[in-house]
């Protein structure tokens, strides 16, 4: 796929699949995130480091993950 | 998930709102819908039977249109992640259960059904799946929820038909 499809896709003009693919890509990157987040603990990451890799401090990256990955 | 064959009469609308901000964590949601609290009703055994659906087929059609809806945008399959892990919810919630700082948030229009459900009753927190399914029943499309029914072909006049017959005066 290259810039031009997903153009071409996007202008695709039923608003309903549009808006629910919307919300699908957040839901998507929201489980990707908390997936390598995980993994990154795992391996031994400090919340410095996760905070710092997705651009918000290590307290917000600590509330948000430290129950999922404890 | 309790063995207990008998469903409880009446549910907490806190228990409802837990569970389905469980269901919307799992999903990477950061708010609770009206699909999501339909997947919290499973928790009352009737609502499979009335609906002819199970849970795992609710949570399954809810995934195929979301790869629809990313196909649409020319993302194949291989753009998928794993669901999240739920956290387990109390049967009767207190405040500080509820009042959680990480806690998701209601969309208005699941705050409007769970309103509308409970509104004839005497203690406006205890509310039945069969009331709370009575009103998701009136949803349209784009509602998500009634989106949901559609991919699963729940035929929504049946099963209104059938919550009547259970549920005689309500």
């Amino acid at each position: 796929m290259d810039v031009e499809d997903l153009n071409l896709n996007l202008s695709s003009d039923d608003p309903a699949i549009g808006l629910r693919a919307s919300l699908a890509l957040h839901r998507l990157a929201e489980r990707v995130e908390a997936h390598h987040v995980a993994s990154a603990r795992e391996k031994g990451w400090s919340w410095q480091q996760i905070g710092d890799a997705l651009g918000v401090t290590r307290q917000s990256a600590h509330a948000k993950y430290s129950k999922e990955s404890s | 998930m309790t063995t207990e064959s008998v469903a409880p009469e009446t549910l907490h609308a806190w228990a409802i709102c837990m569970q389905a901000a469980e269901e919307a964590r799992r999903r990477g949601d950061r708010r609770y819908g009206t699909d999501h609290l339909l997947l919290a009703l499973f928790e009352d055994p009737s609502v499979e039977v009335v609906l002819g659906v199970n849970l795992q087929q609710a949570r399954q059609a809810l995934a195929s249109l979301d790869h629809e809806a990313l196909g649409a945008l020319g993302l194949g399959p291989g753009a998928d992640a794993p669901p999240l892990p739920m956290r387990a919810v109390p049967r009767k919630p207190r405040l500080r259960d509820v009042a959680q700082k990480d806690r998701l948030r209601i969309t208005p229009a699941a705050k409007k059904v769970l309103e509308e459900a409970s509104k004839s009753n005497r203690r406006r927190l205890y509310v039945t799946a069969q009331q709370v399914l009575a009103q998701i029943l009136t949803l349209q499309p784009p509602d998500a929820a009634a989106v949901l029914l559609g991919a699963l072909g729940v035929d929504t006049s049946e099963v209104r038909r059938r919550l009547d017959a259970v549920t005689p005066d309500s």
